[in-house]
Parts: structure tokens; sequence; C-alpha cells
């Protein structure tokens, strides 16, 4: 089946919120504006409020944003739900932040471009409001003076005001709606008021943040029910009597949901996707999702093909609806952090596959069904996760590459037999674990849990810096990449004290537990930041135990999830190696010389350390040992620093290893590092799998190298492979199942295939060096396509574009 | 007598491959081919000792290779870069040393069975979960008949799936040696006429097909056939070899269109392009074919080429 022409009209049109795209200057799509409806009522909800309790205030804004903002319904669509006043803007959020968005739109043509000079003016009247209140900005207080924190020195990191992650109990609100809910809220809340035994201050407290979460899931259930007020103006207006009865049909869906249960597909559709808008874009901007798709609508689905309600094609199409509005999603982000993010897109991430929570494996029909559209319909949004353990239908392993051979580059594959126990380990019962889903840019979350974390600061360990630093003593300038200069790391021994790669090691070391302690600094300020001032009573409500404890979820975290998340494992492991082999055991140059040439950037005299070190240096990626436990030690360092950093909940931190393309925008920045990287060039992508082109060994070698890095040892690791699509080609299935089983049998955490596409292939013509990881199959075999002589490469590059 | 420590001469190592047989497989390329195929698109596996190769991206056209030898193998082209000629070559590898700028490098080298099936056996849980194993291919691996015999019997031991690409000219004795431990031949066939064979190929072809019977009667096969234009592309011939396959009772019968894709090798291995003669498989002749054994699709399989 292909996808409707409805819904290829509506993805076509639909305005990417990709600010910021890597390969040109520009950082915001044309046509893209800042809708200021949220900011305003949310301002004036506040001027109201002074003195009301923080939880009722931000109650009353939410409540206030949804009763009066401005809804759209987006021609001929099935599905409804936004998020500010029009498809082509996204809001902003000036309680989180002003600063920074008031300089890009004085300063970045981009950026002004988003709003016309009156909104500009309201922009900068509405932020003179948040100046003293708008959290970022109040961290600086906190930091000791002399610490140095900032990007590029050792860690990579930035105040993420609008990266959360957490995900609702949907399965709970489709069950009893939103007023079910309020039901609860309400017997607690009499049940508590009641209570004048309890210490004062909790049942007070409690009393507040109940009559908060209650006054949002109201307005909530009413949002719902203004758009069916809404669709019924539409249909009044409507000539087309197929759209008419789509129209009486939307009106009737939103007239149950998300108020009331959910009765069917299309609204359990429709009250999931408002749901999500309202506590990822409405109440916060908060990347994520974490919905087990199948698992939450699979039954719905399967309920109304049997009951003859739903033929296959209205359901794949209502499928296909669900996948134009989560592309609607984005961020308004900071300029410095659109390359990070990969753009502003609203990187929401859904679950397919896996099992229940006795461990019996749940694929049902809207498995196969949502993986089709993903690859169909080649969206950019959601992004999307398969689980994969000991019983995955075959059927299942056969959708993921079909998927996978349209060149989407989805979904993520995850290996249970590694993330349940990973996160039994963390302290989450069994039967939770099972339950697990993947969430953003690839964390693990359990649904429905208060499990929140990558709240306001978000930071990682830049790996190949460390090395740096533990080379100079902790001294670096960043504008010169001189290894002097400044101190902003640990003050390590100077090298003329470095006699062993030992010494060269425990600086190394040294410099990590240092980035560790100002990582761990830096997120619990911004942590507490965000309990004091951003409670959010609305997704409490929807969270498991905050009802019951008549605390928002920011007061407590089921499980200590919060984490560091490392850069460029291998880019350092790969310098520690040169260090080791060139240094200190073939004595081929001095410790001095090498710092020369990393200052230099390798050019001039130092191009011939920088070939030494291309000719002799291991490569991790390879099977080979000697670079291969450099990164597992590495990995155990880190991962024990993070066991030493507590969060403000009393949890240690843990390591995480997905960190989209953050890699390629931190190694822009960057000057030269000890593994032959030059200046600028990107990082390895994915935590966990090869620098570019160092893997030249083939696929399985690299899957060996990375299985030492154990999970359980280190954290959530991604590998990405790259293959032609002919590897995916039905007949290779049953290979192809046998070769990711294997992987998974070997404990990589996760891992993506990407199925090259043509235009990958001429870039890798031109640019071998860049390429030097991708595999063609040639006639009988495969082989590296850089290795490929030009006129075989073009006769590849023929054949992909047939199959296109 | 199987000898863990019989020294053969390999060339690559190729993993992940989905074509030598069953599952996801590494190949082991044995060097040394008896025959000498027009269209060889390993042109590097057909002599037995390790040779020479030139790469001259960063040649800086010094000159010193070709002082160096002593065979005049090494010659200046009109571009000053230098040209090689195999049929003065004597393989004393002098050259790779020679150059500072590492233009000439070796191909092949000797192993012991034992270095070479510790190194198989890394990507023995890919096998054991695709239905793949080793293929050992060539060159031709017959040529090589104890190091074969031994690597197979090593990788039998440790119950991996064992598959041999074979031209199958090869003496009986080594066939004994090999068969036991293999648990499927790949096994070439490129043409039925004696006299065909012998002129295109150099060798005749009445032994290759008395030895598919010795095959046909221990082990498991796959003919495959490479079709040539103009050689072997016709399809009553195609006819006769699946007849042929169905009586001797081959497990299926493979063609394989030629491809062009080795033909870049032949000049930095300072070989003739024998190649260059050869035309590219049209897709319409792929697609007769196809049609014509649709109704076998389950015995006869045209590779994509
Ligand atoms: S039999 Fe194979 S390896 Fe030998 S020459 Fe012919 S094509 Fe080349
Ligand atoms: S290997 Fe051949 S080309 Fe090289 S020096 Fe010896 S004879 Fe000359
Ligand atoms: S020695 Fe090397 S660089 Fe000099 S001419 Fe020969 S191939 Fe070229």
């Amino acid at each position: 089946m292909t996808i409707t022409a409805r819904s290829k009209t509506l993805r076509d049109e639909t305005c990417i919120k990709s600010l910021g795209r890597i390969s040109d200057q520009r950082t915001v799509r044309e046509g893209l504006s800042i809708c200021l409806e949220r900011a305003r009522i949310m301002t004036d909800v506040f001027k109201e409020t002074e003195g009301e309790p923080m939880c009722i205030r931000r109650a009353k804004g939410l409540a206030a944003v949804l009763d009066n903002m401005t809804l759209f319904v987006r021609d001929r669509e099935l599905l409804v739900g936004c998020f500010s006043s029009s498809e082509k803007s996204l809001p902003t959020y000036p309680e989180l932040y002003w600063r920074w968005l008031e300089k890009a739109v004085d300063n970045l043509p981009d950026y002004a471009a988003m709003l016309s000079p009156a909104e500009k003016a309201e922009l900068k009247e509405i932020h003179a409001y948040w100046k003293p209140f708008s959290i970022h900005g109040r961290e600086r207080a906190y930091i000791p003076p002399g610490r140095s924190w900032r990007i590029g020195d050792f860690i990579s990191g930035g105040w993420m005001w609008q990266w959360e992650i957490s995900t609702p109990d949907y399965k709970k609100i489709l069950r009893k709606g939103l007023y079910g809910i309020i039901e609860e809220i309400n017997e607690k809340y009499e049940a508590v008021a009641a209570d004048i035994s309890r210490p004062t201050r909790d049942r007070m407290r409690q009393m507040d943040e109940l009559k908060a979460m209650k006054i949002s899931v109201d307005a909530a259930a009413r949002w719902g029910l203004r758009y069916a007020t809404l669709l019924e103006l539409h249909r009044q207006e409507e000539t087309d009597p197929l759209r008419c009865k789509e129209l009486d049909r939307m009106i009737s869906v939103l007239s149950q949901v998300p108020s009331g249960p959910a009765r069917n597909f299309h609204e359990a559709l429709q009250c999931f996707i408002l749901i999500t808008f309202i506590i990822n874009y409405i109440d916060q901007p908060q990347v994520g999702n974490g919905i087990r798709f199948d698992e939450v609508l699979g039954p719905y689905y399967e309920k109304d093909l049997a009951d003859g309600l739903l033929t296959p094609a209205q359901g794949r199409e209502l499928v296909e609806a669900v996948w134009i509005k989560m592309q609607e999603g984005g961020y308004v982000q900071p300029p410095q952090w659109v390359n990070n993010g990969g753009g502003g897109l609203g990187f929401q991430t859904i679950t397919f596959g896996g099992t229940d929570s006795e461990g019996r494996d749940i694929t049902n029909a809207l498995t196969h069904l949502g993986l089709e559209v993903t690859g169909d319909l080649q969206t950019i949004a959601p992004q999307v996760a398969v689980r994969i353990h000991d019983n995955t239908p075959q059927s299942l392993y056969e959708s993921i590459f079909r998927c996978v051979r349209t060149g989407c580059s989805q979904p993520a594959i995850f290996n249970d037999n590694v993330n349940v126990p990973r996160l039994t380990e963390l302290g989450a019962a069994l039967e939770d674990a099972r339950g697990y889903s993947i969430n953003n840019c690839m964390q693990p979350v359990i649904p429905g849990k208060n499990i929140h974390y990558r709240a306001g600061h978000s930071g990682g360990f830049l790996l190949p810096m460390c090395l740096t630093l533990a080379l100079s003593g902790g001294r670096f300038d960043i504008m010169q990449g001189k290894l002097s200069g400044k101190r902003v790391g640990y003050p390590t021994p100077d090298i003329t004290e470095m006699k062993s790669f030992k010494d060269v090691w425990d600086a190394f070391c040294m410099q990590v537990e240092y980035a560790g302690e100002t990582l761990t600094m830096l997120a619990n300020i911004a942590d507490e930041l965000l309990r004091e001032y951003i409670p959010r009573p609305f997704l409490s409500a929807i969270l498991e135990g905050n009802i019951e404890k008549g605390c928002d979820m920011r007061d407590w975290e089921f499980l200590g999830l919060r984490h560091h998340l490392v850069f460029g494992v291998n880019n350092a492991a790969e310098g520690l190696c040169a260090i080791k082999k060139l240094v200190f055991e073939e004595k081929k140059l001095t410790l001095d010389a090498f710092v020369a040439a990393v200052e230099a950037n390798y050019d001039g005299d130092a191009l011939k350390i920088l070939n030494l070190i291309n000719e002799r240096v291991p490569r991790f990626g390879n099977d080979d040992d000697y670079v291969d436990q450099i990164t597992v030690e590495i990995m155990r360092t880190v991962k024990a620093v993070c066991g030493r950093s507590i969060d403000i909940y009393g949890n240690p931190y843990v390591l995480d290893g997905t960190t989209a393309s953050a890699p390629i925008g931190a190694g822009m920045i960057l000057n030269a590092t000890f593994d032959g990287r030059k200046a600028n060039e990107p990082f390895h992508d994915g935590s966990i799998s090869p620098v570019q082109g160092h893997d030249t060994a083939g696929p399985t070698a690299t899957i060996r190298s990375v299985a030492k890095v154990k999970t359980r040892e280190s954290g959530n690791l991604l590998l990405n492979q790259k293959f032609m699509p002919e590897f995916f080609d039905p007949k290779h299935y049953p290979v192809m199942a046998g070769y990711l089983k294997t992987i998974m049998d070997l404990g990589v955490h996760h891992v993506q295939f990407n199925c090259v596409d043509r235009q990958t292939l001429e870039n890798a013509k031109l640019n071998p060096e860049k390429h030097k990881d991708l595999i063609v199959r040639v006639a009988g075999y495969s082989a590296y396509f850089i290795d490929l002589d030009n006129r075989m490469q073009d006769e590849i590059i023929k054949r992909t574009e047939q199959r296109f | 007598m199987v000898e863990n420590n019989s020294v053969g001469t390999i060339f690559n190592i190729q993993p992940f491959s989905i074509h030598d047989g069953p599952g996801l497989r590494t190949t082991l390329f044995l060097k040394g081919c008896p025959l000498h195929c027009p269209w060889c698109s390993n042109p590097e596996s057909i002599l037995a000792a390790i040779q020479v190769k030139l790469s001259l991206e960063k040649c800086q056209q010094c000159g010193i290779c070709v002082e160096t030898c002593a065979e005049n193998a090494l010659t200046l082209d009109e571009n000053q870069k230098p040209r090689l000629d195999i049929s003065c070559c004597n393989q004393c590898l002098k050259c790779v040393e020679s150059c500072p700028s590492g233009c000439i490098s070796t191909i092949g080298r000797k192993t012991t069975a034992d270095t070479v099936v510790s190194e198989l056996l890394k990507d023995a849980p890919f096998y054991s979960n695709t239905g793949g194993g080793v293929t050992l291919s060539g060159g031709e691996p017959l040529a090589q008949p104890d190091f074969t015999a031994a690597v197979l019997a090593m990788l039998k031991r440790e119950g991996i799936h064992t598959a041999v690409d074979t031209t199958g000219f090869g003496l009986q004795g080594h066939l004994d040696a090999v068969l036991p431990h293999t648990d499927l031949v790949l096994f070439d066939i490129k043409h039925l006429d004696y006299e065909r064979h012998r002129q295109v190929v150099g060798v005749p072809n009445d032994r290759i097909l008395e030895n598919l019977k010795i095959v046909a009667d221990q082990t498991g096969f796959w003919i495959r056939v490479p079709l040539i234009p103009g050689f072997n592309d016709d399809i009553e011939l195609a006819d006769r070899i699946v007849a042929l396959g169905k009586s001797t009772g081959a497990e299926r019968v493979c063609f394989m269109p030629v491809h062009r894709w080795g033909e870049h090798k032949y000049p930095c291995l300072g070989m003739p392009n024998t190649l260059a003669g050869i035309p590219g498989f049209p897709a319409k002749r792929s697609q007769a074919f196809q049609d014509h054994f649709r109704h076998m699709s389950d015995y006869v399989f045209i590779t994509g080429g």
C-alpha cells in the first residue's frame, strides 16, 4: 500500500521546524515564525496570580492558554491538535529563557524574520516582565567563581531548559479519560483536606498541588471540547459530502476524548495527540514522547478491525495522520545549539515491539503497520525504536528490514536482553523494566512512571578534550588552540613529569573526574531551579504516584535515570593509543612534539606525525584489543565517575551514550585532538561507533569490538552501521535477522542500520576519506565502497538509483 | 593426515559474504588457480606466489623502484610512472620496500591452518545464527590440498559449516583429502564443450566433469556457472547444464552473469587486461534467463550481477 494523497499533501505542506542544518549556514527554515500567544497568556496569568503558590500559578497559566489559544484545523486532516496559532509557528517559553532569544532576534536575520516589528516589540515587553524570574540566567549565581563550565573547555553542555523527558501513563488516560483522573484527584483532595493529623506543611502543600492538578486536567478536558466546537463550525461550511462525514466523525471523537475514555482506535489516537501536544509543547517544551505505540494502541486497532468498524486502509491513514502530526513539532532553539540537536525538531520517539510485564511478546498488527508507515511516509518525525528479545517473531524482523530498506534510517533497534537487566540493576522491578520504552535520543524510560530527566542542564564528558587537558596541566586556549593559557580543567602534572603511559592515563582520569564534578554541579543546580520554579501539575497528574502522594513530579523520582553524556570516546581512546604506542613504546616521537603537532593542527611539518598516526595506530572497531581495551577502560572510568555523582534526589547518575548529532556539532568547534583528528572535524557519531572510516575489518569485527564495551560496565551505547539497501532485499531477510540476533546475543545495547542512498554514494565517491566505512555489495561479496574504482562506483550509484 | 601447521598462501579473508553458500559466511581466498579465465574478476588469485601490486596515487615518479628491479619488470611509461609487466617479474618483492611513498604492496601472505582458523572462528556466533559458515574460495582451493583439508577439518571439529568454491580442476587424491571435511561444494561449470573450454579457459573440461561425479557421490553441491556473453550464454547450453545438475543431484544451479568489476586490477598487477575484451552482460539477456527458468525458480538461480 502507498500513502494516501491526503497524507502526501499534508506531509509535503508541513513546515519542518528544522532550525539549523549542519550542511549549510541557515539556521531557520523560511516561513517559520514565532507565535507569542502562549507567552502572552502565560505572562498575563503570572501577573494576575502573584503571591499564589507556584503550582497553582502554573496550572492557571496552562489552563488559560488551553482555553484561549487559537485553534486551527489543517485542510482535510483527520486528527487535530496544535500548540501555537498556526502550523508554521512555534511558541516560546519566557519563564524558562529570554536572553538568547532576544539577542538572536536582534542580531540574526533568520531569527529576526520570525517576528514582525510589532511582535518583536511585544516579545521584549513580555521579556521585560520575566527578566527577574526567568530561570535561564539564575544558575550563574550558584556557580563557584573560577569554575569553568563552558562548552569546549572540557565538557560539552548547555542550559537546555527546553529539553525534558517523561512519558505519561497513556493507557490509563485512554481507559479512564481525564474526567476519571479528576475523580481520583478529588478523592485524594478530600482525604487530605479532612486529615488534619498530617503535618500541616505537607497537608497544605498537597492540597495546593492537588488543586493545581485538577485545574490543569480540567482545562485539558475542555480543550478537546473546544476542538469539537471548532469542527462544528467547519462542518457548517463544508460542502463536500465525504468531508462532512469525516467531520461528523471527528466531532464525535473530540466530544469524547480526552475527557472521556477512548472507545475506538480513532479516539485513542486523537487522545494521544492532544495529550502529547499539551505536555510536550504547550505546558513545557519537552522532547521525548516514549509511548509504546503498538502496546498501548494496538488493542484498539485490532478490536476495531475485528468488529468491522475500521478497514485496514482507514486504519493506515489514521496512523499516517499521527506521523504527520508528529512531524509538525519543534522548538525554537538557541543559535549555538541548533547543530547539536540536529535541528530544532521535536525528537519524539515512539517504540514498537518488546514484551509485556510477564515477558510475553507483544507484537501485534499495529507493530507492522507502524513500521510500514514509517518507511513509506518518510517523515522526519517521529523517530522509531524497536525492542528485540529472544521471542521476537520473524515477521517483526522482516518489518524492520523493510523499513530500513527504504533508506529512512529507521528504526533504532534495542536489545531487551541488555536493557531490561540494566533497568533492574538500577532498581526497577522486573515487571516494570519489561515495560520500558525508548524516549527522545534513545534513553530508556518506563512509561507512566515518575521518571524525568535531562532537565535543565544537559551535558557530557567531552572525552577527547579531557585528554587534551591531561597533557596541558588543565590549561587550554580554545581560540588559539594552544595547550596553555587559562586553567579550565584540573591542575594535573606537566608533561615534563610524565614518564610512562600510566602517568598520562592517570592525568586523563583526573580530568574526567573533574569534568564529572562540574557536570553534576551544573545539572543539580538546573534541577533545583526547575523544582522550585516550574512545577508541572498536569504532567504530574498523569504520571503514576503523584496523585497518591499529593506531590509534584519534580519532588521525587521513581528511578534515578539522570545522566551524563559521553562524547568521542573512541577519539579519546585512539589518542591515548597513539601516545602509548608512538611515544612510550616505539619512541617515535616525544610528548612535546606530539603536543606541538596537535597545536599546529597537524599542518606543515606536523603532517608527518599525522601520517605516523594513520599508519601505525590501531583503530577501534577492528577487534584489536590493543585499542579496544582502552575504550573499555575509559568507559569504566566514566561510569565510575557517574556512579559517584549524585542527583538531587540522592540517586547516582548514569552514563548515557546516545548523543544524537551532538558529536558533529561539538567536533565542529573544537581543535585538533591526539587521535589525528584535525580541528573542526566531527567526533565519531553514535556513542560507540568507530571513528568514521576507521573500521576497515568488516562489520562483524566492528560488532566484536563494540561488544567488548559491556553495557552494564558503561551505559547505553549506540552503534551505527551503514549498508547498501541490497542487504535488506527480502531474500536476505533470514540472514540479516540472524546477523541482528547475533548482535543482540553479543550484548550490544542498540544498533541502527543506515541504508545508503545515492546521494551518499556520490559524496563518497568525491570524498572517499569521509566514507571509508561504507559497505556495498559487489557481485558475490561485499566491499568498501571507496575501494572500488570510479567506474565501478558509478555502476553501483546507477544501480542504487534504479531502486529508488 | 591433516596437519594444523600446514602452510598455505591466502590473499583475502572476506567477512560478511552472503553469496558464497547459505547464511552469513566468511570467505577465505586462497592464492593460485590452474585456469586462466579471461573474465577473471580476481586476477590476483591466479598466481600461486606472493606478488606485487602498484597503486600509484601517491607516486612521486622518483624511479627508485625501476632501478631496484633487476628483472626489468618495472619500467617507466611515457608519463614517467612505473609500469609493471608480470611476465618478467620473479616475485623477488625487492621493489616493495624500495618505494618511499608506499605505492607498491604485496598481495598474498603465507599462513598456517591454525592461525587462519582462529581468525575464521571469530565470527562463529554469526554463522550459527544465520545458518552460515566458512567458504574456501580462490583461486583454487584444491591447488593447496593439504592446507585446504587442514583448515576444513579444523573448522568441522568446531562444528562450522564448510563450503569449497572450486573450478573442479584437481586431482582425485586432492578431492579425497578435502571432501570428507566439506559440507557443500560450489562447483563451477564454465562450458560443457571440451574444445571451447580448453580454448578459452586454458584447460580441458574432462577432468572437471569427472570430478563432478566424485563430488556428487560424496557431498552436497551447487553448480555455479559464470555467464559470459558469446561464450556460454545460450539457453540451450544452460538447459543442458541444468539437466546435468538434476542428473548428478546438485542442490541448485546458479547462473552468474559476468561483471567487470575486477578490470581495474589488471594493470596494477602488471597483467594484460583480458577482461577488457569481455562485453558486459546485458540486463535483457539476464531477464531472458530469468524468464526461461521461472518455472524452476527454486532450483535455478540467476544472481543479480
Ligand atoms: S577459475 Fe576463477 S579464479 Fe581461476 S581464473 Fe577462472 S575466474 Fe579466475
Ligand atoms: S618483485 Fe618483480 S617487479 Fe618487484 S623488484 Fe622483484 S622482479 Fe622487479
Ligand atoms: S619508487 Fe614509488 S614513488 Fe618512486 S616511482 Fe616507484 S612507485 Fe613511484
